[in-house]
């Protein structure tokens, strides 16, 4: 959660990118690769789509000064809230619509990529077995969603 | 003599006749009903008018009845006319003094309805014949109905517990590898290992490649399902150069030459042919003679086949399509007709191959009711014909394929 006592700039900067992502073991290589792409202090972790759901309830307060992420990274299983089923919750609140949402999961399977893009996925990657092709496609993500994709 | 009066005209006959059966008086409506000219029968004998087994009966019984009782009613009796017809009546008649009076009202239609009911009676006969034939047929279709829906809820608890495994195929197997293949690449990313350490990253390495290499195999064939795609007609010489395309671009190094004749179009499930086709080039591909440039052939014909596969003693026969797909390479020995096309059985455990290719293809040509089996082949190469039904009415009807 974020903490009040971060100063301003740096509050902003701590959520910009959300990791949904229930595994330790993919946390660990996910985090190795972010800060070897110099994505160190930008990210939040989230263990699954139930705690994912009341952190963004959260941004929903008003008054919370707290602003939305520029750019989710979505596993499809995990426990008591998949991630299907928090892609379909976030997109239901308008504020959140055009918030970039990256499915990063295991499965190839043909029907979970279509169910994907149909729930609102924006791009659907397959877990990488190197740690440097996790390493680039950190690098890639940052640079097109976060420098030239607009939202706004 | 004549009738005087009413009765000549009246809607019945009417006849006088003596002791002895001679006719003193006929009405007009009785000689018009049996096309006799006026007073023609007057002074005949009555056995004139009657059929010969109405003549016994009038000398048997009717005439003592009539004698006997001084009347007689509704005799069922049949008159003969002048051009020897049956005109079946229905006679009342009594005595006057020494002479008898009748009346005669034709019958005719009674004997139709009668005849209609005898009919009526004959079908009804027959039908309870055949209907014992139907009941008898309805009760082996009823127990094969039953056989039918045991199999059908059995197949379809396979196909569930199919369903489970590809899921397990598609996720849950491959996460751990996927991390075990993670954290060796990050060991051998880490500095200072020894040579011997090194080695042994490289073998996990290896080991972990061939099995994410079965695992999307497997998960190919257990994806390969009838009930994903829909019956269309496909252009069978478009796809079959398109899987030699794709086969040759898996293959860059290979010098091959590819001889096909155009195939027909079929009714089937496009994806599934040309995967199909893909698998069979892939495996001469992948099995050719490293001094021999390859060659790929494709024969096709139009056969009759049957379409009843599964029961014995049923024939429907129909068009099939035939291919015959051969290759100049090292080929397959007889004895390893049917084990080709088993899962995961390679020949030879250094092959290049995952054993899940043939298997695929024969799975496709099932998935179609059609049949794949391995040609021998004298000079050399590997042969497979393929037998694949030309239409699919039986899957497009309401219920479906049974």
């Amino acid at each position: 959660m974020i903490s009040a006592n971060v100063p301003t700039e740096e509050r902003e900067m701590a959520g910009e990118i959300v990791f949904i992502e229930d595994d330790p073991d993919d946390v660990f290589l996910i985090e190795r690769a972010c800060k070897n792409a110099g994505l160190g202090e930008l990210k939040q972790f989230l263990p699954n789509g139930k705690e994912a759901v009341d952190y963004f309830s959260q941004l929903l307060v008003e008054g919370a000064g707290l602003s939305a992420p520029k750019l989710i990274f979505l596993d499809l299983n995990m426990p008591l809230m998949g991630g299907l089923e928090f892609l379909g919750w976030l997109r239901q609140r308008p504020v959140f619509q055009s918030i970039p949402v990256v499915v990063l999961t295991t499965s190839e399977n043909p029907k979970d990529i279509a169910a994907a893009y149909r729930s609102g996925a924006n791009a659907y990657i397959v877990k990488p077995t190197l740690g440097s092709e996790l390493t680039q496609i950190m690098v890639s993500a940052r640079q097109f969603w976060l420098n030239y994709n607009r939202t706004e | 003599m004549g009738v005087e009066g009413p009765l000549n005209t009246a809607p019945c006959g009417f006849l006088v006749f003596t002791n002895d059966g001679r006719i003193v008086e006929a009405n007009d409506t009785l000689l018009q009903l049996l096309g006799y000219p006026a007073k023609e029968l007057i002074g005949k004998k009555i056995e004139s008018i009657l059929t010969v087994a109405s003549a016994i009966f009038y000398q048997t019984h009717f005439f003592p009845l009539l004698a006997l009782n001084g009347n007689a009613e509704e005799i069922f009796i049949t008159l003969l006319s002048k051009e020897k017809h049956d005109v079946p009546m229905l006679a009342y008649a009594n005595r006057r003094e020494d002479t008898y009076q009748c009346i005669f009202v034709p019958v005719r239609q009674r004997q139709k309805y009668e005849e209609e009911i005898l009919a009526a009676r004959r079908a009804a006969e027959e039908a309870v014949q055949s209907n014992q034939e139907l009941i008898v047929a309805s009760k082996q279709l009823k127990a094969q109905s039953e056989e039918l829906d045991r199999r059908r809820v059995i197949s379809e608890q396979k196909s569930r517990e199919l369903l489970q495994v590809t899921d397990i195929l598609f996720h849950d197997l491959r996460e751990p590898l996927r991390k075990i293949e993670s954290f060796t690449n990050l060991l051998s990313e880490l500095k200072g290992s020894k040579e011997q350490d090194r080695m042994c990253v490289v073998k996990i390495d290896a080991a972990c490649r061939r099995m994410s290499q079965l695992l999307r195999a497997l998960q190919e064939f257990v994806s390969v399902e009838a009930a994903d795609d829909r019956i269309e007609s496909v252009h069978m010489t478009g796809i079959s150069n398109d899987a030699y395309r794709a086969a040759c671009a898996m293959h860059p190094d290979v010098s091959a030459r590819f001889h096909a004749e155009p195939i027909p179009v079929i009714e089937g499930y496009s994806r599934q042919l040309q995967l199909m086709f893909l698998h069979v080039f892939d495996n001469a591909f992948k099995f050719r003679r490293v001094d021999t440039e390859l060659v790929v052939r494709i024969t096709a014909t139009v056969v009759q086949e049957n379409r009843f596969r599964g029961s014995k003693e049923r024939y429907h026969y129909v068009d099939f399509l035939q291919l015959l797909v051969e290759d100049n390479g090292i080929g397959i020995p007889l004895e390893y007709s049917e084990s080709v096309f088993q899962l995961l059985r390679k020949l030879d455990i250094n092959d290049p191959g995952t054993g899940c290719g043939l298997a695929i293809c024969r799975k496709i040509v099932e998935n179609h009711f059609g049949s794949i089996t391995l040609i021998p082949k004298g000079h050399g190469g590997a042969g497979f014909k393929i037998l694949l039904p030309m239409k699919h009415d039986h899957l497009n009807s309401p219920q479906g394929a049974l």
